[in-house]
């Protein structure tokens, strides 16, 4: 937890001074700095010594099947959602055959537990005919997972404030 | 099953055609979970990605000093409005909860202690004790002591300070990009080849060509949007062809027509066979090859970039390092180099691997005779069960592609060529073939080289943040070019060190021999990243050595640092890169940095007011310095000159080379600013980032590398420039006439680079006419054999590793790995194997195996299944993740000729944990 008061208050600190000139941070008293050293094994996504050798388990993606009212938040208004569901078995996105598209190509959502429809913006082809909503999704837009990504049931070692 | 053409009947629910005014970010919110826009208060700008080397353009949403949303920029002509994920992380990478907002220094007692443990300081302290180490190291072993570690990641502005702070300030050449790891076999090649720096082509060759080829290249996964665009011609263009040539199966051969999957290095003897088959079937273009290409070859016995002696070596790695001195010529190499199997050729020019000559086109051919399909297919094949008939076959179907007058082609290809032991050799096969076809510099056609990171082109090639370089393709060697760099910087004649410094991994292995003690660490992450690794982080950790580490997220090389500096983040200064197409794209500072968190630029700026002229110019030791007008071993003083010019001895180097009359007459604050910050220039009234920029443009301008004013770059519309920027004008491709301005008039095509345009001429094996002859315009076309790699498996370490990135992760993690998506989409690295060779081990996927090679071993969950297929008897670990810490297993044996490590081949065991 000392690593956490370490990096994360003051990192709060700074989000609250907003844009505040970063030159005039407060910078805390020297007095604490005997007491707030941390070792190296303690930083990181590894809490480990660069010369130790770390455990390793599996990940698993929760959920084998589609389906269900599971749609994740998104990270921000036009992020693009994240895949509930594992999507081992859908894979690969070939030339000729994308089985993302066998459920999701959908006119629209008729209800919660419904797959998340195509939506308009990838029926835009922004290089070839910028702004026109066509009835054909974009070519640009066949590989679904280069930008829809599943999510394994692991917590993040250190959290995100965005 | 859904079919293409399924999926392009879909009709939505507005479906009739219509042109609407809204951009994807507002569009993607009406998808189902019914979320709108990122809100009415949300100010946007224009930025590049900070990820790979495509160079997207991005759309930043801030709110009250936040970044809260990114989007894909519909004007960027890269990406037109698209993302892949990583992308749309750039909105959350900035927010890790571990962010360091202040400098830390290890101490014990109050005082900096090697052994004490990382204790907040000011930056005050930070500088203090920074100082006080560059001093020691510098007084006991001069220049050559110290060194920068910078990166492809680093602004055009932020390298380009580093070189002067290094190269002027300094006189140390000891600055290297991680970018020597990602694509200085490309450099190589191109100066080779073509005398000058960067790619002819462009992205727009994507929509202009029928065929492309990705050679060692994974673009699905580490260009996605590049690939997007091939995917989108690929659907429309039922003429359209794409070529994987690969090591195994990836999400590009999912999209690819065909999949060629080959042996480790063989890449080598695949390109000689098409080159002869190109001449066997009278394809070549003869009018092309005549009036714009020569033939030339160089040495073969050039080693592997491994330290030529035992010193340090672990028992386990000696039978490798042997072969760094003498290699024992397999049957295949012995007939591809027209030699007797089982000879044993000294590596003799080990020394001079980039020496080359002229040879006749008759011998060049003579040379390529060996490389027929039979002999080719047997030696390249790659997946053992594949059925030896369908490999010739496609072989001989990508021949007809490249042999065809009437296609186009485009080869794309990244680290599989660049991070290889013949690394320079295979980018210049690639040119071979696409000179010999005239299919160079044209639209639609091109060996296009593409870099892995947002400024490798920018930052580390243009400004030259290599040991050797000098901005503008100039050379520290090259006496001309030092006065260059001294005329526009200002400087003492013989200022700037004419001896090549240590290149990245040299610059570790010094390490190890307490030759560098003091090591500034900015925007990489070196000791996870470097092959061999247990030896640097062990060395990093010796008593002697001073690691400073700039860095905004701890990882490894924090860990094994002395002193860690907190850096402000891409949206958090101003800046630019170059992307993979010559595009340069600048950008405002849109939030202010965490806590006491600073660019990297004002950290250097910083550092330079601790030193004196005098502590820097007056006579330095430079052991093994020989250059005409040098004292050997020495570099003069330079101080009587500069007290000549105006610059006393008691000037701070900040003074000398950054604040200079010039740079403070470029205020700050500055209408380009719009309003925006800049946390660099607070408390000075010059801006930094503007002055340096254009003072760095000097040196391009007028020389192919022109580049626009600094405030163009921001005008409404302009999403980027292609360089060399003449006249307003940017150039799509270069050495064509029709599109770049320095090419001759009436020369249609001219390949008018200058450097190494004057050569003797010989046989395939050695020079027999010393006389040099000019070949002013002209690219060469070089014969390179089929050579294998210094490290292949056998009985012990039976299996190839091979490293590499995956789609979801930048390089080692620090960054992707905080934002919680991709953290949960790839939570760790995995051990990609081959289910047979997992089986015969006694391992099932999800099982945890230890991998273990020469150098070390870490353990590892084995995935027998996912995204890649392995041939038999090979394994893929990418990189990402810190606690599988593969490049301790790695060879760090490099291209002889371009100094960058082969991440691609090693041989390691696998077995159960």
């Amino acid at each position: 937890m000392r690593s956490r008061y370490l990096f994360g208050s003051l990192l709060l600190a700074a989000c609250a001074a907003g844009q505040k000139p970063v030159a005039q941070a407060p910078v805390p008293a020297q007095a604490h700095a005997s007491t707030l050293g941390i070792p190296d094994r303690q930083m990181g996504l590894s809490k480990a010594s660069v010369f130790d050798v770390p455990e390793q388990k599996p990940f698993v993606f929760p959920k084998d099947t589609p389906g269900g009212n599971d749609k994740l938040p998104r990270a921000f208004p036009g992020a693009p959602p994240a895949i509930p569901h594992d999507v081992l078995r859908y894979l690969p996105i070939t030339a000729s055959r994308n089985r993302c598209a066998d459920c999701h190509n959908v006119g629209k959502t008729e209800g919660e537990f419904d797959p998340t429809p195509i939506p308009t913006s990838h029926h835009i082809d922004w290089r070839n005919a910028p702004g026109v909503v066509k009835k054909e999704v974009a070519g640009t837009r066949w590989v679904c997972t280069s930008c829809h990504v599943p999510q394994a049931g692991q917590t993040p070692p250190v959290g995100n404030s965005f | 099953m859904s079919t293409r053409r399924d999926f392009i009947k879909a009709s939505i629910a507005a479906a009739t055609a219509a042109v609407v005014g809204i951009r994807p970010g507002r569009a993607e919110g009406q998808g189902a979970t019914g979320q709108g826009d990122a809100g009415g208060d949300v100010q946007w700008d224009a930025a590049p990605c900070r990820f790979c080397g495509t160079g997207c353009g991005l759309l930043v949403g801030t709110r009250k000093g936040r970044v809260v949303a990114v989007k894909g920029d519909p004007d960027a002509p890269v990406n037109r409005g698209l993302l892949c994920v990583k992308g749309y992380a750039n909105a959350r990478i900035l927010y890790g909860e571990d962010r360091l907002t202040r400098p830390l220094l290890r101490m014990k007692g109050g005082k900096f202690d090697k052994d004490g443990d990382f204790t907040p300081v000011t930056w005050e302290q930070a500088f203090d004790e920074m100082e006080r180490q560059f001093r020691r190291v510098h007084g006991e072993l001069g220049p050559s002591g110290l060194a920068v570690m910078g990166s492809g990641q680093y602004t055009i502005l932020e390298g380009y300070a580093a070189s002067k702070l290094v190269k002027a300030g300094w006189r140390s050449n000891n600055l290297e990009p991680n970018a020597r790891h990602c694509m200085a076999s490309a450099v190589a090649a191109f100066m080779q080849t073509f005398g000058i720096d960067e790619p002819a082509g462009c992205y727009d060759d994507i929509e202009l060509t029928d065929t492309i080829v990705a050679f060692g290249a994974n673009m699905a996964e580490m260009h996605p949007m590049l690939w997007s665009r091939i995917v989108d011609r690929h659907q429309r263009d039922r003429a359209f062809r794409v070529f994987n040539l690969t090591t195994f199966g990836t999400p590009t051969s999912d999209l690819a027509d065909t999949e060629i999957v080959f042996r480790p290095n063989t890449d080598l003897a695949i390109w000689n066979y098409l080159a002869r088959e190109i001449i066997a079937r009278k394809r070549v273009d003869t009018a092309f090859v005549e009036r714009h290409c020569v033939f030339a070859t160089g040495p073969s016995d050039i080693g592997f970039g491994m330290r030529r002696d035992d010193r340090q070596a672990l028992p386990s790695e000696l039978d490798t390092r042997a072969r760094e001195r003498k290699v024992t010529l397999s049957p295949e190499e012995a007939i591809a180099q027209g030699k007797t199997a089982g000879t044993a050729v000294e590596q003799r020019s080990a020394g001079e691997p980039d020496k080359h000559w002229l040879v006749s086109f008759a011998e060049f051919k003579k040379a390529l005779e060996p490389y027929t399909l039979e002999f080719v297919a047997r030696l390249s094949q790659g997946d053992p069960d594949e059925p030896p008939k369908q490999y010739r076959e496609k072989l001989k179907v990508l021949a007809d592609h490249y042999a065809d007058p009437a296609r186009k082609v485009v080869t794309f290809w990244t680290m599989g060529f660049n991070q290889h032991t013949r690394g320079t050799w295979v980018n210049e096969q690639a040119y071979m073939v696409h000179l010999l076809t005239g299919k160079q510099a044209k639209p639609g056609s091109g060996a296009f080289s593409l870099t892995g990171q947002p400024s490798a082109c920018g930052t580390a090639r243009e400004v030259g943040t290599f040991t050797h370089r000098l901005p503008a393709d100039m050379v520290v060697t090259n006496p001309k070019h030092r006065a260059r760099a001294e005329k526009i910087w200002k400087l003492p004649a013989r200022t700037i060190n004419p001896k090549v410094g240590s290149h990245l991994t040299q610059m570790m292995r010094d390490l190890e021999d307490g030759k560098i003690q003091f090591l500034w660490v900015q925007v990489t992450n070196p000791f996870q990243s470097t092959a061999n690794a247990n030896r640097w982080i062990k060395a990093a950790r010796d008593k002697g050595a001073f690691l400073v580490v700039s860095d905004p997220y701890p990882g490894i090389s924090t860990k094994v640092a002395d002193l860690i500096l907190p850096s402000a983040m891409i949206f958090e200064k101003w800046g630019g890169y170059g992307n993979s197409e010559r595009r340069t794209q600048l950008w405002r500072e849109q939030v202010a940095p965490p806590g006491e968190a600073r660019s990297d630029l004002w950290q250097m700026l910083e550092f330079s007011k601790r030193l004196k002229v005098k502590d820097c110019w007056g006579e330095q030791n430079l052991p093994g310095l020989t250059a005409d007008g040098y004292e050997p071993g020495k570099l003069p003083s330079v101080l009587a000159d500069a007290a000549t010019m105006g610059i006393s001895p008691e000037a701070t180097l900040y003074e000398v080379l950054f604040a200079t009359s010039d740079n403070v007459r470029v205020k700050w604050p500055d209408p380009v600013a719009k309003g925006h910050a800049n946390h660099t220039a607070s408390g000075i009234d010059w801006f930094p980032e503007k002055a340096l920029f254009e003072e760095y443009a000097q040196f391009g301008r007028g020389h192919a590398h022109d580049l626009a004013p600094f405030d163009r770059y921001f005008e409404p519309g302009v999403r980027g420039l292609r360089w060399p920027v003449v006249d307003g004008k940017e150039t799509p491709w270069r050495f064509n006439e029709k599109y770049d301005p320095y090419v001759t008039k009436g020369a249609g095509i001219e390949f008018y680079g200058e450097a190494m345009k004057e050569l003797p001429s010989g046989t395939l094996g050695e020079v027999s006419d010393p006389k040099l002859v000019s070949l002013h315009g002209k690219a060469k076309i070089f014969f390179r054999p089929y050579q294998g790699p210094p490290e292949c498996p056998d009985e012990r370490y039976d299996l190839w590793l091979s490293t590499g990135r995956v789609l979801e992760h930048w390089h080692s993690g620090t960054m992707t790995r905080r934002v919680p998506e991709l953290y949960r989409a790839m939570p760790s690295a995995l051990l990609y194997m081959n289910p047979g060779d997992a089986e015969r081990r006694g391992l099932a996927r999800n099982e945890v195996a230890w991998i273990e090679s020469r150098r070390g071993k870490i353990k590892v969950v084995v995935e027998t299944g996912g995204r890649y297929r392995m041939p038999s008897g090979s394994v893929y670990v990418p990189w990402f993740d810190e606690g599988v810490f593969i490049n301790k297993l790695t060879l760090d044996a490099t291209c002889p000729i371009s100094k960058q490590i082969d991440f691609k081949k090693c041989a390691v065991r696998v077995y159960k944990a």
